[in-house]
C-alpha cells in the first residue's frame, strides 16, 4: 500500500514537472512595433550622396520567456529559443524632402504595387561581447529582406537597448544593393544631365517596440 | 476672379509709351531679373509623372470653375470624374471640358459618388460653407477656392470642418502660396537682402463691369452675387484677397488696422458693391500695404510691389525684379546675375513708377515661355498631397491600427511638411478676416483696427 502510494507521489510529481515545463516553454512575450522609430537609407550618386527616411517601421518580436530581453540584467541565460520577428515597412512613407526624388525612388521601387518592405529573423545568437548592466545586449542576426517582390538574406549585428518607460530600442545597420532586390538604380535627367545612383546603400534604424499588454 | 486674368496686360504695349527706368536712375543701382537659374540653381526636368492619380470633382461650372477644369485637363494626377451644377446650361458647359466626367445637379449628388476622392469647390463664395462640409462629411479631400468665404463666421466654420477631419487633405485656392517662382523668391526674401519692409503696394486694373447677363431676371440675380454686398466681399474679397494675402506673407506680417475707400464711378447700374476701391493695412513694424483695385480702368493692369530699406521687389506675372538701392550690401552673386537694362526719360515724373519700365533685350511684361499659371500648381500640388495625406493616413493604421488619434495627427503633421507648397486652411481664415475688415472699412469709411488674436481660428 505504501509503495504504491509513493510510486503514485512520484509520478505525480513527474506529471506536475512536466506540465510546468511545458507551460514554460509555452509562454511568449511579444512586443509589438511603437511610434517613433527611424529607417535612413543613404546612398550615392553620380552628382552629390543623398538620404531618405521613414518612421514609420511596424512589426513585432515574440520572444520565448526563457531569455529576458531586459538589458537592465548583467547576466543573461542562453538564448535557448529563437525569437520570431517580423518588421513591415511602408515603402510610400519613405521620404527624401523632394517631391521629383520621391517620385523617382518610389518608381524604382514599384511603390504601388509592392506597398511593404518586409524583414523576418531567420537565425540569432547572441554576440560574444563582455557587457554590464544597462549596456544594450549584442546579436547576430541573420534574416530576409523583401523588397519590390524580391527577397534577399541580410546578416547584421543588431542591439536591443532600454528606451523611455517599457519600451526597447532595437537598432541596426546593414549594407545592401538595390539590385538584390531587382530595383534598377534610378538615373533620372535633371537640367545638368543625367544622375547615376550608386547601387550600395546603407540602411540604419532605431526601432521602438513594447510589450504587448 | 482671380490676377491670373492679367496675363492679359502683355497686349497692352505699354513700351510704346514714355517709360523710364526711373527708379533704377534715382537708384543708381542695377536691375536684376530674380530667377532660380539667375542664382544657379538647377532645374529639374520632370519625367512620367509616377503619382497615383487622385478622382476629382468640380463643383460649381461657372466661368471660374470652367478655367479650373481646362487646367485640371492637363494634370495627369487629378483627372476629373465628375462635375456639378445647379444651372444645366453651366452644367453642359462643364462637361464640354471634361467628357469624361460624370454630370450632377447638385453638389449632394456628386459627393454620393464613390469614385470622387476629391473635390475642387468653385461656386460662388456664400456656397462655400455648405459645400466645404457636406464634403469633409462626404469623406472627401477639399480644394476650397478663394476667398475662402464671404464672412469671417463662415470662415471660422471651413476653418474648423477642416481641423475636425484631419484623415482629409484641404487647400484653399490662395494659389500664389504654391507658385514654385514666388517660393523662390521667398527663400531670397528671407535672407533679409531687402532690408527692413517699409512700403508694399498691389493693384488690379481692369476695366470690366464684372456684371454676368441672363435674360432671366431671377438668374441674372443669383449670377451677379459679387455685386451684391449681402454675398459678397467685392473687389478686396474676390481679387484683393490674393494679393494681399501674398503681400503679407512676403512681408512676413500681417495686417492690424485698415483704412479703405470705395466709390461707384463707372458702373452705376443698381450694384451695391463699389467698383473702385482703395485699402491702407498697417502692420506691427510700421509698415504699410496699399492696395487698390479698380473696374473703370485698365491701365497698368496687375503687380505687387514691395519697398525694402535695401531694395524693392517688383512682381509681374510670373516675372520679378529687383531695384537694389545705392547703399545696400554687396550680395556677390549679383556681379553675375541677369540684368534687363531700363533707360530713363527726363519729363515723367507724373508717372515715375517703377512697373513703367522697358529694355532693349525682351519684352518685361511677356511671362517666360513655357509659364504654367499659379492655379496649375496648386491643382496639382492638391492631387499629389491628396495621395500623400491619403497614402499617410493607410500606412499608419496599416500598422498601428485607429486606436491612437493624437499618435495618427503627430504622424500628418510630420507628413504637411513633406507636401507640395499649398494655402492651408489656417491660411484661408487670416485672408478671410483680413479681407472681411477691409471691407467694412471701404463700406463705412471708417478705420478699422483689430489683435493679432483674431486670426485664430
Amino acid at each position: 500500500m505504501m509503495q504504491t502510494i509513493i510510486q503514485f507521489g512520484r509520478a505525480l510529481t513527474v506529471a506536475a514537472i512536466i506540465v510546468a515545463a511545458a507551460q514554460a516553454q509555452a509562454e511568449t512575450v511579444t512586443y509589438s512595433a511603437k511610434t517613433g522609430s527611424l529607417l535612413t537609407i543613404s546612398g550615392t550618386s553620380s552628382v552629390h550622396d543623398w538620404e531618405v527616411k521613414t518612421r514609420l517601421i511596424g512589426g513585432r518580436m515574440e520572444w520565448d520567456s526563457s531569455f529576458p530581453l531586459d538589458p537592465s540584467r548583467a547576466k543573461l541565460p542562453k538564448l535557448a529559443t529563437s525569437p520570431k520577428v517580423s518588421v513591415i515597412v511602408p515603402v510610400r512613407n519613405i521620404e527624401s524632402g523632394k517631391q521629383r526624388m520621391n517620385e523617382v525612388m518610389h518608381g524604382a521601387m514599384n511603390a504601388q504595387k509592392h506597398k511593404y518592405a518586409r524583414y523576418s529573423l531567420k537565425e540569432i545568437k547572441l554576440a560574444g561581447k563582455a557587457r554590464k548592466a544597462g549596456d544594450p545586449i549584442l546579436f547576430d542576426t541573420k534574416g530576409t529582406l523583401s523588397v519590390n517582390g524580391k527577397s534577399a538574406p541580410v546578416a547584421m549585428q543588431v542591439t536591443v537597448a532600454k528606451a523611455e518607460g517599457d519600451k526597447l530600442k532595437v537598432s541596426g545597420k546593414a549594407k545592401l544593393k538595390m539590385s538584390q532586390f531587382g530595383v534598377v538604380p534610378p538615373s533620372p535627367k535633371i537640367a545638368l544631365g543625367l544622375i547615376k545612383t550608386g547601387d550600395e546603400v546603407i540602411v540604419e534604424f532605431d526601432w521602438f517596440v513594447a510589450p504587448k499588454k | 476672379m482671380n490676377p491670373d486674368d492679367f496675363s492679359q496686360f502683355s497686349r497692352r504695349d505699354f513700351l510704346n509709351s514714355s517709360a523710364s527706368g526711373v527708379a533704377l536712375a534715382m537708384a543708381g543701382g542695377a536691375v536684376m531679373e530674380l530667377t532660380p537659374q539667375a542664382l544657379g540653381q538647377a532645374q529639374e526636368t520632370p519625367k512620367n509623372d509616377s503619382t497615383p492619380p487622385v478622382n476629382i470633382g468640380v463643383i460649381g461650372c461657372g466661368v471660374w470653375g470652367r478655367e479650373l477644369l481646362k487646367t485640371l485637363a492637363t494634370i495627369p494626377s487629378a483627372p476629373v470624374v465628375a462635375v456639378s451644377d445647379t444651372y444645366p446650361a453651366y452644367l453642359r458647359r462643364g462637361l464640354r471640358g471634361a467628357p469624361k466626367a460624370k454630370g450632377y445637379r447638385s453638389h449632394t449628388e456628386l459627393l454620393a459618388d464613390e469614385n470622387v476622392q476629391a473635390v475642387v469647390i468653385a461656386t460662388p463664395t456664400h456656397q462655400h460653407r455648405e459645400c466645404v462640409q457636406a464634403a469633409l462629411e462626404a469623406g472627401k479631400h477639399v480644394y476650397c477656392e478663394a476667398p475662402m468665404a464671404h464672412t469671417i463666421d463662415d470662415a471660422r466654420a471651413i476653418g474648423n470642418a477642416a481641423e475636425t477631419a484631419p484623415k482629409l487633405n484641404f487647400q484653399v485656392g490662395l494659389q500664389t502660396r504654391s507658385d514654385p517662382q514666388r517660393h523662390f523668391l521667398i527663400e531670397f526674401i528671407r535672407t533679409g537682402a531687402m532690408g527692413k519692409n517699409a512700403l508694399a503696394k498691389g493693384q488690379w486694373h481692369k476695366k470690366t463691369s464684372w456684371r454676368r447677363v441672363s435674360p432671366n431676371t431671377e438668374r441674372q440675380k443669383e449670377l451677379n452675387w459679387r455685386l451684391d454686398r449681402e454675398r459678397s466681399l467685392g473687389l478686396i474679397g474676390e481679387i484683393g484677397v490674393h494679393q494681399v494675402d501674398a503681400l503679407g506673407w512676403f512681408m512676413n506680417e500681417r495686417p492690424v488696422a485698415v483704412n479703405g475707400f470705395g466709390s461707384i464711378i463707372q458702373w452705376d447700374d443698381g450694384r451695391n458693391v463699389p467698383d473702385t476701391i482703395q485699402a491702407v493695412f498697417d502692420h506691427p513694424s510700421g509698415a504699410r500695404t496699399m492696395y487698390d483695385c479698380t473696374l473703370a480702368n485698365s491701365f497698368d493692369g496687375s503687380y505687387d510691389l514691395i519697398y525694402g530699406s535695401y531694395a524693392a521687389l517688383m512682381m509681374r506675372g510670373a516675372r520679378a525684379w529687383m531695384f537694389k538701392e545705392a547703399d545696400s550690401p554687396l550680395l556677390g552673386w549679383e556681379v553675375y546675375a541677369k540684368k534687363n537694362s531700363f533707360f530713363g526719360e527726363t519729363g515723367i515724373a507724373l508717372v515715375a513708377n517703377a512697373t513703367k519700365l522697358t529694355n532693349q533685350n525682351e519684352d518685361p511684361h511677356k511671362d517666360p515661355e513655357g509659364t504654367k499659371p499659379s492655379r496649375f500648381h496648386a491643382l496639382e500640388a492638391f492631387a499629389k498631397n491628396c495621395h500623400k495625406h491619403q497614402v499617410a493616413v493607410e500606412d499608419f493604421e496599416a500598422l498601428f491600427g485607429d486606436d491612437d488619434p493624437g499618435a495618427l495627427t503627430g504622424h500628418l503633421a510630420e507628413t504637411n511638411k513633406h507636401k507640395l507648397p499649398y494655402a492651408t486652411h489656417q491660411d484661408g481664415f487670416e485672408s478671410v478676416v483680413i479681407a472681411a475688415k477691409a471691407n467694412e472699412a471701404i463700406l463705412t469709411g471708417k478705420r478699422i483696427e483689430w489683435s493679432e488674436s483674431e486670426y485664430h481660428l
